[in-house]
């Protein structure tokens, strides 16, 4: 499917909330043919008239950024393909603390079911983890009784 | 606060539309339905004592205990699915050291994932469902997290609360387009918060927990808005 271009959204946008070429300048402080050069793709809009695009228009300004600087995406994935500082470093800091596995008595088994956890990439701290094992611990010995 | 303008400004219908049609919203309000025969008719206010009730009716372990260590604060609840080699039946934790209402909230967005699987039976979906309070704005790209979000919606504001709330106070009224919520309506949202909820966005001294309450209420009211507008339910 042919993704859309900034000028397309843009303009989608504009007409689903019933705004003429000139109320949208009038809004964001250009002139009308601003817009429609905008709209045509024959102009990249500036950061401040982004922001401001994206304030009228009710749009994330991020995806509008990638529209309009296509160039920008492959180095913004790789920084999206690297995991996040802070559940990577929970994840390590959990897997590091030798006695708290020990004193936990978490099995190879277990730490397999955490590492599937983890890979969500929403637990931000060690302690999520052992509270995580705990619940599902407690729910398996009642499936077993 | 940035999170709570970032949703102000998220038209919840265009993520409505893409994530969820009319026939599966509409059978997971039947779902919903058959574990609360007064969705959407009545407001919904769980009691502690329920939560146990329901999980046992709908064959769901359940974890109800605080978790305040660390930023255990943060983590309002989750789903872990079942699975062949670990949990025979599902798994529904909520974080109870929050105020009655959220644990509400929660255990009803965690039945909303039980409810949901059948809607989207065939596709993969990941073995644990996290509720984090500051990560509303990703609901709405996540139609998993938006389904049980949904539940939510119905269950605070039953449709003549929303009618009365969101089709005479909003500017819009309601065209399909809800984006921002008009100060009328953001001051009966919390009347009614205060008087069915006894949530008082004033009065807990917790300012900071208050904001994550504050971007909860708005995400809530601005879906349940969103329904009205595109499905008039």
């Amino acid at each position: 499917m042919k993704k859309k271009t900034l000028g397309e959204v843009l303009k989608e946008r504009r007409e689903a909330m019933d705004l003429t070429q000139r109320e949208l300048a009038a809004k964001l402080g250009v002139k009308a043919s601003h817009v429609a050069y905008l709209e045509n793709g024959r102009r990249r809009p500036s950061l401040s008239l982004l922001r401001r695009l994206g304030d009228v228009l009710g749009l994330e300004t991020e995806p509008l950024f990638l529209l309009a600087h296509p160039e920008a995406k492959a180095l913004l994935c790789k920084r999206e393909a690297a995991p996040s500082k802070r559940p990577e470093n929970a994840w390590r800091k959990f897997l590091g603390d030798h006695a708290l596995l020990a004193r936990n008595k978490i099995t190879p088994r277990e730490l397999r079911v955490l590492r599937q956890v983890n890979m969500l990439g929403r637990v931000s701290s060690p302690r999520h983890f052992l509270f995580i094992l705990n619940s599902i611990r407690q729910a398996v010995e009642e499936d077993s009784i | 606060m940035r999170d709570i303008e970032r949703l102000m400004r998220r038209d919840y219908v265009r993520a409505l539309r893409r994530w969820l049609g009319y026939r599966e919203l509409r059978s997971l309000v039947s779902a919903g339905a058959k574990v609360w025969p007064q969705l959407n008719h009545e407001r919904i206010r769980l009691k502690r004592s329920e939560l146990a009730d329901i999980s046992g009716r709908l064959s769901v372990h359940l974890s109800a205990r605080p978790h305040r260590e660390a930023d255990g604060m943060a983590l309002r609840g989750f789903y872990v699915r079942k699975s062949e080699s670990a949990l025979k039946r599902p798994l529904i934790y909520v974080n109870t050291a929050h105020h009655p209402a959220a644990v509400g909230a929660t255990f009803c967005h965690e039945v909303g994932h039980h409810l949901a699987a059948r809607l989207f039976a065939g596709k993969k979906m990941e073995p644990v469902n996290f509720f984090y309070d500051a990560a509303y704005a990703t609901h709405l790209d996540d139609p998993v997290e938006l389904a049980a979000d949904v539940l939510v919606s119905l269950a605070a504001y039953p449709e003549p609360i929303a009618r009365r709330i969101f089709a005479k106070s909003c500017s819009g009224g309601l065209v399909a387009r809800a984006q921002h919520l008009s100060a009328e309506a953001v001051t009966q949202i919390c009347n009614h918060l205060k008087r069915g909820y006894r949530v008082d966005f004033t009065r807990s001294g917790q300012p900071r927990r208050d904001l994550t309450y504050l971007a909860g209420m708005v995400h809530f009211a601005k879906l349940r808005w969103g329904i009205l507008a595109e499905y008039d339910l």
